[in-house]
């Protein structure tokens, strides 16, 4: 973990927080995400869920923040908790009181099956992380980059990719947001 | 039912689709499936009044945005992947674990073997819904007069460009020689795979064909072009696929009771066949087979999602020549399991078409006969100049 952070304020030049401060930040949001994440599944009532997830797309943006992309912590909250989850709520609240699951199956097959399939996928991520070399990763395609990388922000290089190198999807995503505004008036309407 | 949002939704759906065969870069290759999956997911839902079309377009689109996702995580270890190649590590677990969710992802969208479960509920659900909304036009005369129902929509666009529907799938055919050409080149992808644009008959048959057309172009291209030195790790991972997808497709089908869905199984079981392809690649004209069998399959599935009748008797012959080319490529290139599991397969796929041929040739339905006297004419037409183009192209 340290190692990691170490890495990652190489690309960046900057490390605002000293060591303890930051690996423990880290541990905390850790335990935030994992906690609510566990809400999100375990509780009953969907509106406690949702609010679960809730902490839990903020916890990620506080994630990025302390890995120095201020950038993404910021549309993720925008996007993320700001319109998605507050979706979710709209469309948790029109749920009535009185169809809440009482008695369910605690455990089937399926669910072993799928537990089995989630912490292999769990492990196999977490042995691919601590096996790949990210220095060797880094320091290659940091050649690749433009030259006066230090002097532009995050924000501005995404948007000069954005501008440029990107520009085709760009614009195809404003159809497909096009297409999902009229097709949601087309589904819902009378 | 507007006519205006249905065409809207096949027009962004061709869009989405042509820019995925048309993709260089990953973004792209995420961004266009979105953008197919989201019209497809509307269009699979147009017909509102129908429960059983709801319960497939929900299906659909729950397993659609949990693919989506899978493939999401790809791209972003995919961007890893690139970085890993450059400094040469080409072992690495991260390459291995990029490549399985990317074929997850992938082979949600063209679904091979493992997961097929939603397709026959997807068709039958679709069908059911647009067949039914059919017959009401037919029996019921007041919604005749609603000038937008998708049947006017329909039957106008074909009365009206019904030749030049024939001369366009002759020139497509042309284009795809050209294609052809241009993959065992090494070229760049730059036209798209239009072949689905022959007969806009009805909309499940063009849903079904585009996107594995779409998907199997990109798949292609994802596990030819990065991938190339861990050819071995997908040469196996596609193997399983295609050995599962015809075997799971092709077994199935034979115990199914409706058309719709032994016609699902059957489109399961080939795109086994279409891996087949893929794994042979570019040596030995892989890709050739591969997309002349696309070609085969789209005309096959496009008649028969339009007439229902004539399946039985054009693929012995017609489909005959696709696979006797990817086998033959298969063979050549020494996936000797794979081939036979192949041949077994298609001997067990005859049995279930044959099935529909004495379906008709018994005269139980009386509904399709009226049909077959006004569409007989022109699938065999246009496979049969499809056939002939495709064998002046082979050499």
């Amino acid at each position: 973990m340290k190692s990691i952070s170490i890495y990652l304020s190489l690309i960046l030049h900057r490390m605002d927080l000293p060591g303890p401060i930051h690996d423990f930040l880290l541990v905390f949001l850790g335990s935030g995400l994992i906690l609510g994440g566990l809400g999100v599944v375990l509780l009953t009532n969907p509106i406690y869920s949702a609010f679960s997830l809730g902490l839990v797309l903020v916890c990620i943006s506080l994630f990025y923040i302390l890995s120095n992309s201020h950038f993404v912590a910021a549309a993720q909250l925008l996007i993320y908790v700001g319109a998605i989850n507050v979706l979710i709520l709209f469309a948790v609240m029109f749920i009535n009181g009185s169809e809440y699951y009482k008695d369910f199956n605690l455990w089937t097959i399926g669910n072993g099956l799928t537990s089995l399939v989630c912490t292999s996928i769990l492990v196999s991520l977490i042995t691919t992380i601590l096996d790949t070399s990210w220095y060797g990763i880094i320091w290659t395609t940091r050649s690749n980059q433009i030259i006066e990388q230090d002097l532009i922000s995050n924000s501005q290089q995404i948007g000069i990719h954005l501008a440029t190198d990107f520009f085709l999807p760009f614009e195809f995503i404003s159809i497909i947001l096009l297409v999902a505004l009229i097709g949601a008036i087309a589904v819902a309407r009378q | 039912m507007a006519i205006a949002e249905f065409l809207l939704f096949v027009l962004t759906t061709t869009l989405g689709g042509m820019f995925l065969c048309g993709a260089n870069d990953l973004i792209t290759i995420f961004v266009a499936p979105e953008c197919f999956s989201l019209c497809s997911y509307l269009l699979s839902g147009y017909t509102k009044k129908d429960v059983r079309s709801n319960e497939a377009t929900t299906k659909y689109l729950l397993m659609g945005g949990a693919s989506s996702s899978i493939l999401v995580h790809e791209i972003e270890l995919q961007e890893i992947v690139n970085g890993l190649i450059n400094t040469q590590m080409y072992n690495s677990p991260g390459i291995s674990i990029a490549l399985i969710f990317i074929t997850v992802g992938i082979g949600f969208k063209l679904f091979p073997g493992p997961s097929h479960q939603w397709t026959p509920d997807l068709y039958e659900g679709m069908l059911h819904s647009w067949f039914s909304s059919f017959r009401d036009y037919e029996c019921n005369r007041s919604i005749r007069r609603q000038k937008d129902h998708p049947k006017m929509i329909i039957s106008w666009l074909l009365r009206t460009n019904q030749i030049r529907w024939f001369f366009f799938s002759i020139f497509l055919t042309c284009s795809y020689g050209t294609k052809v050409e241009k993959i065992e080149k090494n070229q760049s992808f730059t036209t798209t795979d239009e072949g689905f644009l022959e007969k806009l008959r009805i909309i499940v048959a063009f849903l079904s064909v585009t996107s594995k057309v779409a998907a199997s172009a990109s798949a292609t291209r994802i596990f030819y072009i990065p991938f190339y030195f861990s050819s071995n790790e997908w040469h196996i991972l596609l193997e399983i696929l295609a050995i599962l997808s015809m075997i799971l497709g092709n077994l199935i089908a034979i115990t199914q009771t409706s058309m719709k869905r032994m016609l699902a199984y059957s489109s399961i079981g080939q795109i086994g066949y279409v891996i087949i392809g893929i794994i042979v690649g570019d040596s030995n004209g892989g890709y050739a087979s591969m997309i002349t069998y696309m070609l085969f399959y789209i005309s096959m599935n496009l008649g028969t999602f339009a007439c229902i009748v004539l399946f039985g008797g054009l693929p012995p012959l017609a489909g005959f020549f696709g696979k006797l080319h990817l086998f033959w490529c298969g063979w050549q290139v020494g996936l000797y399991f794979l081939v036979s599991i192949g041949l077994l397969t298609s001997v067990v796929s005859i049995y279930y078409y044959l099935k529909i041929i004495k379906l008709l040739m018994t005269g139980r339905n009386q509904e399709i006969t009226p049909h077959v006297r006004n569409y007989k004419r022109s699938p065999l037409r246009s496979t049969n100049s499809i056939e002939l183009s495709i064998l002046f192209f082979q050499n």
